[in-house]
């Protein structure tokens, strides 16, 4: 049985009710209400993003659920991107602020996790200042603040 | 528009970028801003051990830097019980402790009680996981050391007792995961089979001693958790006697033994011992000829709890119709990799392709499988349309089983040539299929003499040819791709 998910620009999609499953946070509601024709509203989830999200989820529909033990267990996580799911993150960096939002809110863990690493691949490597130029942050430390941070954990610099 | 503030002020979101990321990269986010610094402060402080250098390589830690952070350490490794001593005085929540071997003994001794035991103290209520390296434990006391939240620990000394292993079994009821490892040869590798992740196994050939075997059982009489076994070998009857009487006074549910005996006779009667409708695992059988006296005694009596049969390692030759036995009979089978060494024999237990087309499989939640099939090759010559017909039947019949098995993962099957036996025996295990048709079976599979046989081995033109037909989507063109190999080991494919 198709789910109608409404987005915040009143954008309405239709998708099999095993994809709209992905995300818990639609799972528990249709658990709770009950299967209905009714549209399940995503006030915080614009339709060009919900698009986004419901193509990884169609592509991801038949993936094993993971577990809170494999979500937990660093061991047990994947360091890598899915080549799909690269491409996928290929996107300006406002829509991958949005898309890590959506996967947040809606509570699809899978796609949250592959947006973190999206970012922390942008952020691996750089330096502080190169990473505030990629971010738009700016430096608010005073030169003792920052010597004095490097001195407390420089230790943790790799020699 | 969001910012990169919004999405690093959700905690999941944190947590899973400092995952990703190495020290020196935390170390950078520490410095971008003074909001970014008190974000990721605390992962970079959280685990010491994500560095690429040793301990003792380590920058020296400043105590100022302590003092403000050491609240933030969930983990990290040592390599002498003194470094200890600028870590307890601000490092109370540690979780996991790694105390790493040491190859001086006498200095250590002292530091055991002035630094590693205070230290332990002030976070046996956080410690989770402990890994600790003694010199010799026999000259230490034993002193009582209650962690409640405790679940993995390993212990690594050149001497280990069951006092002193009593002294954490009595203390740490949490503890799920032991592993006793010595570097005399070693007495027990008690494992969660179930995560095995983390599967250690040491092993020594050179025998046993009685204190080993002591540990061995008061173990596995000691700590009902304790889900996994292994028995080492040993040349001791008696020590063997006293571990079957201990099996039967403390059999157990979802207890699993990885046998290293080389006799059968006693690994059946360890396992009569432990009576098999209780051991829901069977590891592997080690280097051992797997006779029908073994099959019958450690297989056939569990088809009914049977999880995994790992006989990759064997050098067997397993009793005829056995795999199809196993396939046919046990439905909880996840795990079964019965992939036939050189040897000549190896066929033996393999199903040929008409068993495996007129079978009725039940193990539908296998993951992995791993067999052969004996005469999955065309005939070199030109067939007769009946002939054809037959063998065109038999194909169908072999993918539908294969495509039962919704949950595999992993697929190997490779190819053993009908008659490729070679020896006398081949006539006899062609009639033992057992039905009045097999001779027509037979002629009706693949109608080639061995020679011919080897010749399509060698041949990947002369490759079964799969229909395409009435298979849908990934699976059959995974299997497709599968199948159409007729390389001695042909796969490993995942399914999505």
């Amino acid at each position: 049985m198709p789910i109608t998910l409404l987005s915040l620009d009143d954008v309405q999609f239709k998708v099999d009710k095993e994809v709209a499953e992905r995300s818990i946070l639609i799972k528990n509601m249709i658990e709770d209400v009950g299967e209905s024709d009714a549209p399940i509203p995503l006030p915080n989830v614009s339709s060009s993003v919900l698009k986004k999200v419901i193509e990884y989820c169609e592509h991801h529909r038949n993936d094993p659920v993971q577990t809170q033990d494999e979500t937990d267990d660093p061991r047990k996580r994947s360091n890598d991107i899915e080549e799909w799911d690269m491409k996928f993150m290929m996107v300006d960096q406002e829509m991958l602020f949005e898309i890590i939002l959506a996967a947040n809110y809606l509570d699809i863990k899978p796609l949250l996790d592959v947006g973190c690493k999206t970012v922390a691949n942008i952020i691996k490597g750089k330096t502080p200042e190169e990473i505030r130029k990629v971010f738009n942050i700016v430096n608010d430390f005073t030169p003792e603040e920052e010597a004095q941070i490097k001195k407390e954990n420089e230790w943790a610099e790799d020699r | 528009m969001p910012s990169i503030q919004d999405i690093i002020d959700i905690p999941d979101v944190q947590e899973c970028i400092s995952q990703e990321l190495n020290n020196h990269d935390l170390f950078t986010l520490s410095l971008v801003s003074k909001q970014w610094n008190s974000t990721f402060t605390r992962y970079l402080w959280r685990d010491l051990t994500k560095q690429r250098i040793l301990p003792e390589q380590r920058r020296h830690i400043p105590s100022d830097g302590l003092a403000r952070h050491g609240h933030h350490v969930r983990r990290m490794n040592i390599r002498h019980y003194e470094e200890l001593d600028n870590y307890k005085p601000y490092c109370h929540h540690v979780r996991t402790l790694d105390v790493l071997s040491a190859d001086d003994t006498s200095p250590y001794l002292g530091s055991f009680h002035t630094s590693l035991l205070p230290f332990l103290q002030t976070n046996r209520t956080t410690l989770t996981n402990l890994l600790l390296s003694f010199p010799n434990i026999d000259l230490l006391p034993i002193q009582p050391l209650h962690m409640p939240h405790l679940r993995d620990l390993w212990l690594l000394s050149d001497h280990l007792t069951c006092q002193h292993i009593t002294m954490f079994l009595d203390h740490c009821p949490s503890l799920r995961h032991l592993c006793a490892t010595a570097q005399e040869p070693i007495e027990v590798v008690p494992e969660a089979f179930q995560q095995d992740t983390y599967k250690l196994e040491e092993f020594t050939n050179d025998g046993y001693t009685p204190r080993h075997w002591d540990l061995t059982l008061f173990l596995w009489q000691r700590c009902p958790r304790m889900q996994s076994f292994t028995i080492p070998e040993t040349s001791d009857p008696q020590q063997l006697e006293q571990f079957e009487q201990a099996l039967r006074m403390h059999p157990s549910k979802n207890r699993a033994l990885d046998i290293l005996l080389d006799e059968e006779e006693e690994i059946v009667s360890l396992v009569e011992a432990c009576p098999m409708d209780t051991v829901s695992k069977l590891l592997t059988l080690g280097d051992l000829h797997v006779t029908d006296l073994l099959w019958n005694e450690l297989v056939r009596k569990q088809m009914g709890s049977l999880t995994l049969l790992d006989l990759s390692e064997c050098t067997f030759s397993l009793p005829e119709g056995s795999v199809q036995t196993v396939l046919c009979s046990c439905r909880t089978l996840k795990y079964f990799d019965v992939v036939p060494t050189d040897d000549f024999d190896a066929h033996r237990g393999m199903p040929t392709a008409s068993d495996v087309a007129r079978g009725q499989w039940v193990c539908l939640d296998i993951e992995l499988l791993r067999f052969a099939i004996v005469g999955m090759c065309n005939t070199a010559g030109p067939e007769c349309e009946h002939h054809s017909k037959q063998r065109e039947e038999i194909k169908q019949g072999v993918l539908q089983q294969l495509l039962r098995l919704t949950k595999l993962h992993t697929l190997g099957i490779c190819h053993i040539p009908e008659g490729s036996e070679g020896d006398a025996d081949s006539e006899e295990d062609t009639d033992s299929e057992g039905d009045v048709d097999s001779e027509e079976d037979t002629d009706s599979e693949w109608d080639v003499d061995s020679e011919e046989d080897t010749d399509s081995e060698r041949d990947t033109d002369s490759a079964f040819s799969w229909p395409i037909g009435h298979v849908d989507g990934l699976q059959r063109l995974k299997l497709l791709e599968i199948l159409d190999t007729t390389d001695r080991e042909v796969l490993a494919s995942q399914h999505k």
